[in-house]
């Protein structure tokens, strides 16, 4: 669009100042491809700046003088193309569509780039590469693109969450999450549902996505302003074109597998672990080995020990197949005036626990419309609707979820009783039996959104217009949790159920102007605009207990209600916003952008703050001197400088409150109210300053294209808080002070490894380098956290003392004190910096061969150096100390002195007389992470045309995937994406799936 | 003039932004100002239910300060493998397994300051209200009278018991005294724990000024219910800060008579036919003061089995509701011993097996799940141990024949002999023993061998030989945070 506004302006601007003319050519220029007109298309005389662009129908007319040889054609995604003249007055051209040109458009938030013009630095990822995969929501899709943005899967639960980090974080109690805009309309991202693992995100179907825009550095984000500080992620969906109807389909079936990598033991070699213990215990405390072997029993078979001692496998218990399938239907085209894109679709996903289930529907009408040649409508309006089943992931350890329940629980334990009742009576663990938990407890969500915009733009002039946008994101949700009588948790209460409705309105008004003009070689645009965002969520649920039967789960059958809630939490975010762009040539570039942002989260007295960003490049390869080195195909430096925000989490963070203070009834009761925060009106936003220096470069003509970033951002005004004494009432109070930095390198390397008619091999390498620093903390203080957070150090620090291995002279396990030496007590002074959960590096590599119609794509993802904290291990690693589960590595248990080995001996109850229990966290249960996996393999097979064209249908595709078939690592926990504390994890699956694709 | 309408445009813009400051503003519906909160009596009414609230905590009145005096001392055997680690450092009295009331009971605290800060500066109270206002005043003081001596009693000696010899020889220091609230945060500054006497005398003061805003109101009948801090109540709490406090045992007897006072007294004393049925009564008849729990709404969830005292005190599986427990505190067979065969509270005792043990232990019946599942009501302060602390008051005057008098009382009452209760000196520990007897898992007996400035005893079970009274275990740690932030606080020795 813009270009036409450009060349429609030169046209008017210069044309009219040529002076000799003497004739006209016309023609008409179309699409190689579909051999259908193209409107818009620059038509130039070649060494002039004469020039004019075709119209709907493609045709042009242009007066060229004497002198002219050729006509130069140029149009958006289009390669350029120069046509001589001949002596006739007509000249056709026919375009190659080139999806690698430099030409291909960036969006940049409130307008698009072309790439040869970004001087940020902007990472895209087009929606081809993960169309029709078995991923619930694009955030997925990130994964090992894109260099320098880190992203982990938090559930395994179809449709569940994601943590998406780019360019590491710099923050402490601050959000670690992008902004993701949605064809503008900004959206809350996180989980929705109070029972499962829901990704808001999950209502955009990453099928009708375009392409994905990360904004890494502060200078393109900064236009965003204070919700920009950790990067913006921008989705576009699929538009119409205009020309013949498109009509696409796919369905796809497929099976998901649980990944589970513990070697567990069984039940009878469980057992005589136990007793080891126990003798080791009585032996140490001066008793006998009979005594302690009656004590065991008594603890373990209350009612004498069996003949033979059955084995129980509870992560095979309440694990599944999961079975997915998905179907994908669209359709797209339009006239000059009018184009459309409307899709539908359906999944249906199993997760791989029991009762884990994730269905969802979406539909989806992009139409652009040119009212007149003045006005242009757009609307995006989408609609998804899903229903997830599934166990919660981050809450409580058995009742809530089943991860650490079976993992934990003993393999003695039965799952039913020999009337086929579930066993309620557990040695070692609570009494709660996961498989019935996950069978009998209702746990669903249900939600309603739509992500959707309208906008109108009115073209004042060919090089101004303004446009009015407003955009929403709306959803419902409606969370059920029930408990029958029959659950041990639910028993006393004579079953409980809950539900909540929650609904989240969440809008985007925008105004903007854009303004272009250009004179000669300088190139001139500028925007000015207003946005204003509110976003709202309330909540409502209620509870009771004691139902008349365990199947009727509705609240209404219950005889008690037990409570009523509703809550209220909202913020609104206004600001003006600018951004000015110039180039001399095309080949000096210059950006800056601007916004003026406030929200009510800010105190009283900082509501308002600057945000900008500057950015320049050069385009060296347009510069004379590059003309003799054909190697070179693109070269352009860039450097670019901005300042963000990062906004309090808390709505109201900094306004004197007084809240709920719980109820007391005396009898009857009455509700309490008490104070609940001090004010603070100097709260507001972090500051992120980014840096950033960078250049692309590509080679051979573009067979080889190497965009290399490198970058420092540093966040300050962290938002921490002040611990007050305890004494006052308060726990403490949010403040800005603090500081922390980051620094990286991204580097994203595209080869064509391979060019021939019929087999074509491209490669994409990426990768990002990252490290942080904590540079200052408030009140003086030098750590926090417990030393998670320790000033002159990297963030999320593993601090914690030093395991020495096993005294092969009595079996017990040891440990460093501080200086080094040997002891089986350290103390908190013993303490060492074990562990760095950030990881050196991490990316992705892609490789994408094709041979005639067959393609095979697969992707690995990377990350190297994190340490992870391994607390499942402090279960399943004590030989049988602990009436858990334990891997089979256990049984390398020390048993007679001099044995040299890395388990300590079995001890019941885990503590020696004047040591440690081994359970403390230790360097013992801390490891590094790091792994390559293969994340998704594709292969598609196009039938040869010869064939399709026969039955009708031009394009037909079969297809093959996987997602994370292999994994390499020495990780011993369940699932090395997942960062951090290891357990209740709900691991990701192993998916394999097989489908059909139609176009036409 | 195209120019111009640009220049238009941007400037509506600019305006519309600034004129607009109001746009990016938001007002909580979960929370409102202090201003808001506190403009009506109801207003104060609400936070003096949030103290309440406050109290009914796990931490606080809910579950430890009802418990865990007993596993820390000697009538607790708590079983490790049943108790999931639930109390099984107290009974082993490891370090820094211990009370923890400090963040509890200074949020109760600064609500109450909250309340006494402004309920006598109220202007329009209309006159149906003004009752309820003088109601809440003296409750407030009432409870911050408690309050502080539950630190005080926590964290610090009491004023005739500091021991002169040990680490802890002539330590002195108790709680921090805050009587305004904090409203802004400078007013959260850095404070240093008062003496031990500064901290007693200023808990006499509020329970003083709490008798006399009680008497003010001049009632003419006694409390239907116990579920409030009362006059009565007022005066026995009193009288037990003097028995602390030592040397005040006039004033102590003096107290304890007027709580008792049937003019302004709920409690009456139960007899030996209904002692055990009326502890799965609610409200106890005994009690002056007890705190109230509505199972729908206060215990739900996991809370109640994971946290209650009838998950604590109770075996798993085999309790009257048949369902899975933590119980793990078990009565330790020295207290045991103490109660003859004829004694009604034995009743309140009995032998079981669990369902993941074939072990037999003697459980207490204290804690029936009375109020619904998981849920039993918190006896603060009740009739027996008025009694007893009435004649531990009169036997330190010497006064054995009148403090064997009310024992006796007690003891026929419970169906217990009467014989051999001795009218000399050695009714002293005799009434110390009849306080195990009658007060059994209801928090007291930490408190009560601290305050008497004796050695921790522990029951055989446990294998332990018990703490001297001059261990630095005597005291509970501060939380090390505050420390962190204020070195002269100062720590508790040796913590």
């Amino acid at each position: 669009m813009k270009k036409l506004l450009q060349s429609l302006f030169i046209l008017l601007f210069v044309a009219s100042a040529a002076m000799a003319q003497n004739r006209t050519i016309t023609g008409t220029v179309t699409s190689k491809e579909d051999g259908l007109p193209l409107p818009g298309v620059s038509v130039k005389v070649k060494g002039t700046n004469i020039g004019a662009s075709t119209g709907a129908n493609g045709r042009f007319s242009l007066s060229v003088p004497a002198s002219a040889t050729a006509l130069e054609f140029s149009s958006l995604g289009f390669t350029a193309q120069t046509v001589n003249i001949g002596s006739g007055n007509v000249v056709n051209a026919s375009l190659v569509a080139d999806s690698k040109a430099l030409t291909e458009v960036v969006v940049t938030g409130y307008g698009v780039q072309t790439k040869r013009e970004v001087t940020g630095s902007i990472s895209q990822i087009k929606g081809e590469a993960f169309q029709d995969q078995p991923i619930q929501s694009f955030d997925k899709a990130l994964q090992g693109r894109a260099a320098g943005v880190q992203v982990n899967s938090t559930s395994g639960q179809p449709g569940g969450g994601i943590s998406v980090n780019i360019r590491g974080t710099a923050t402490i109690n601050g959000s670690t999450q992008p902004l993701y805009i949605v064809d503008g309309v900004q959206m809350n991202s996180g989980g929705v549902s109070g029972q499962t693992s829901v990704n808001t995100l999950a209502s955009i179907n990453p099928n009708d996505i375009e392409s994905i825009e990360i904004l890494k550095d502060g200078a393109s984000a900064a236009i965003y302003g204070s919700l920009a500080g950790n990067g913006v992620v921008l989705i576009t969906t699929k538009k119409g074109k205009a020309g013949k109807s498109v009509i696409r389909a796919s369905a796809q079936i497929g099976s998901s597998k649980q990944y589970n990598p513990y070697d567990l033991i069984d039940a009878a070699t469980w057992w005589e672990l136990r007793k080891e213990a126990y003798v080791n215990q009585y032996i140490r405390a001066g008793l006998g080995a009979p005594q302690a072997i009656s004590v065991a029993t008594q603890a373990t078979f209350p009612s004498g020990v069996p003949a033979t001692i059955d084995n129980f496998n509870w992560i095979d218990a309440v694990s599944q197949t999961g079975k997915n399938s998905q179907y994908d239907l669209s359709v797209s085209g339009g006239d000059a005036k009018t184009k459309f894109f409307v899709s539908g679709s359906f999944n249906n996903n199993d997760g791989t626990i029991l009762s884990s289930n994730y269905k969802r529907g979406t539909v989806r009408a992009n139409v652009d419309h040119n009212i007149s040649d003045k006005f242009l409508l757009s609307a995006s309006i989408s609609l998804a609707g899903s229903k997830a089943t599934g166990p919660s992931t981050n809450s409580g350890f058995f009742t809530n979820t089943p991860f650490t329940g079976v993992l934990l629980t003993a393999p003695v334990n039965k799952i039913y009783n020999a009337d086929g009742t579930f066993n309620t009576i557990f040695v070692g663990t609570n009494n709660q039996n996961s498989v019935q938990n996950l069978l009998q407890e209702v746990r669903k969500a249900g939600t309603f959104q739509t992500v959707s915009n309208l906008s109108l733009t009115y073209k004042i002039l060919p090089n101004l217009s303004v446009k009015a946008f407003g955009g929403i994101d709306f959803s419902d949700i409606d969370d059920q949790n029930y408990r029958p009588v029959t659950l041990s948790a639910a028993a006393g209460a004579g079953g409980s159920g809950a539900e909540t409705f929650r609904r989240n309105i969440n809008y985007t008004t925008t105004a903007t102007v854009n303004y272009s003009k250009s004179f000669e070689d300088h190139n001139f645009s500028a925007l000015g605009g207003f946005e204003f965002r509110e976003i709202t969520g309330t909540t409502f649920g209620a509870t009771a207990q004691g139902y008349s039967s365990p199947l009727i789960s509705l609240l209404s059958a219950a005889s008690t209600p037990t409570g009523a809630t509703s809550t209220f939490g909202g913020s609104r975010t206004a600001g003006l916003l600018g951004n000015v762009k110039y180039d001399y040539k095309g080949r000096y570039l210059f950006s800056a952008n601007v916004r003026y942002d406030g929200s009510s989260r800010f105190g009283a007295d900082k509501r308002f703050g600057l945000f900008y960003g500057v950015s320049g490049g050069w385009r060296i390869i347009d510069e004379d001197f590059m003309k003799n080195i054909p190697v070179f195909s693109d070269a352009k430096l860039r450097a670019s400088y901005g300042e963000t925000g990062v906004q309090p989490g808390a709505d109201f963070g900094s306004l004197a409150l007084f809240g709920v203070g719980g109820q007391y009834g005396a009898p009857g009761l009455a509700g309490g109210m008490r104070p609940a925060q001090l004010p603070n009106p100097e709260l507001t936003w972090e500051v992120s300053k980014q840096i950033n220096f960078g250049f692309d470069l590509g080679l051979l003509k573009n067979r080889i294209t190497l965009a290399f970033d490198i970058y420092r951002k540093t966040n300050s005004e962290l938002i921490l808080p002040r611990t007050l004494p305890g004494d006052s009432g308060f726990g403490s109070v949010s403040e800005n002070a603090g500081k922390a930095k980051t620094e990286g390198i991204d580097i994203d390397l595209n080869t064509v490894n391979v060019s021939t008619n019929d087999f074509k091999w491209t490669t994409n390498f990426n990768i990002g380098f990252n490290r942080n620093k904590l540079i200052e903390l408030n009140n003086g203080l030098t750590n926090i956290s417990d030393f998670f957070y320790t000033v002159g150090m990297p963030l999320y620090q593993i601090y914690t003392i030093k395991w020495a291995g096993v005294n092969p002279a009595d079996g017990r396990g040891m440990y460093y004190d501080k200086n080094g030496n040997i002891t089986y007590n350290p103390t908190n002074a013993d303490r060492y910096y074990v562990g760095d959960q950030n990881p050196d590096f991490f990316g992705g590599l892609t490789n994408t061969l094709s041979y005639k119609g067959v393609t095979l794509d697969f992707l690995f993802q990377y990350q190297y150096g994190n340490s992870s904290y391994l607390q499942s291990a402090q279960y399943l690693e004590m030989a049988g100390g602990i009436a858990n589960n334990q891997v089979v590595s256990q049984l390398q248990r020390w048993t007679t002195p001099g044995q040299i080995t890395s388990v300590p001996r079995p001890f019941q109850g885990m503590i020696e007389p004047g040591g440690l229990s081994l359970q403390t966290l230790s360097s013992r249960f801390v490891e590094k992470a790091s792994y390559i996996r293969l994340k998704t393999v594709t292969l598609s097979y196009r039938l040869p045309e010869n064939v399709t064209r026969k039955i009708g249908i031009p394009n037909v595709s079969l297809m093959l995937q996987g997602l994370n078939l292999l994994t390499f690592t020495n990780y011993r926990g369940d699932d090395p994406e997942n960062n951090g504390n290891n357990l209740n994890f709900y691991p990701n699956p192993r998916v394999i799936s097989g489908g059909l694709s139609v176009q036409f | 003039m195209k120019k111009n309408l640009l220049i238009y445009v941007v400037a509506g813009l600019m305006i519309s932004a600034t004129s607009c400051k109001k746009i990016v503003e938001l007002d909580p519906q979960n929370q409102v100002s202090p201003e808001k909160a506190l403009a009506d009596v109801d207003g104060y009414n609400a936070v003096l239910v949030s103290v309440y609230d406050r109290m009914q905590a796990y931490g606080y009145y809910g579950r430890d300060l009802a418990l865990m005096g007993d596993a820390l001392a000697d009538n607790i055997f708590t079983v490790a493998a049943q108790a999931g680690n639930r109390y099984s450092g107290q009974n082993l009295n490891t370090r820094n397994s211990h009370y923890g009331i400090w963040g509890a009971a200074y949020g109760a605290i600064n609500d109450l300051n909250t309340i006494l800060a402004g309920i006598d500066g109220l202007t329009n109270v209309p006159a149906n209200k003004k009752a309820l206002q003088t109601q809440i005043k003296a409750e407030a003081l009432a409870l911050r009278g408690l309050a502080y001596f539950d630190i005080a009693r926590v964290y610090g000696y009491e004023p005739n018991r500091i021991p002169t010899t040990g680490t802890n020889a002539n330590f002195n220091k108790s709680a921090v005294i805050r009587l305004t609230p904090t409203t802004k945060v400078p007013e959260a500054n850095i404070r240093n724990r008062a003496t031990v006497v500064e901290v007693y005398t200023q808990i006499e003061k509020d329970l003083l000024a709490a008798i006399a805003t009680f008497q003010s109101l001049a009632l003419t009948s006694p409390p239907t219910n116990p579920f409030k801090v009362n006059e009565s109540s007022t005066h026995a709490i009193l009288g037990k800060v003097y028995l602390y406090w030592g040397g005040k045992d006039a004033a102590a007897v003096t107290e304890f008579d007027k709580a008792l006072a049937p003019a302004i007294a709920f409690a009456k004393l139960s007899n030996a036919t209904n002692i055990v049925g009326d502890w799965r009564k609610s409200p106890h008849p005994e009690s002056l003061f007890e705190l109230n729990y509505v199972q729908a709404a206060e215990v739900t969830g996991v809370t109640g089995s994971n946290d209650g005292l009838f998950t604590y005190t109770q075996p798993t599986g085999r309790n009257a509701n048949g369902v899975a427990t933590f119980g793990g505190q078990t009565v330790g067979n020295e207290l045991l011993a103490l109660l003859e065969t004829g004694d009604a509270r034995r009743g309140l005792i009995f032998n079981s097996s669990t369902a993941t043990t074939a072990t037999a232990y003697n459980w207490t019946n204290k804690y029936s799940a009375v109020g619904g599942a998981y849920t039993d009501n918190v006896r603060v302060i009740r009739y027996a141990d008025v009694l007893l602390m009435k004649a531990e008051a009169l036997a330190n005057q010497t006064l054995y024949g009148d403090a064997a008098l009310l024992v006796v009382q007690l003891r026929t009452n419970r169906g217990a002999t009467t014989v051999g209760v001795p009218t000399t000196a050695a009714i002293v520990d005799y009434i110390q023993d009849e306080r195990r007897r009658e007060l059994f898992f209801e928090g007291h007996r930490w408190f009560d061998l601290k305050r008497l400035g004796r050695n921790i005893s522990k029951p055989a079970q446990t294998g332990l030989s018990g703490l001297l009274y001059t261990d630095y275990r005597l005291l509970a740690p501060i939380p090390t945070g505050e420390i962190s932030l204020n070195p002269a606080l100062p720590q508790n020795p040796n913590y």
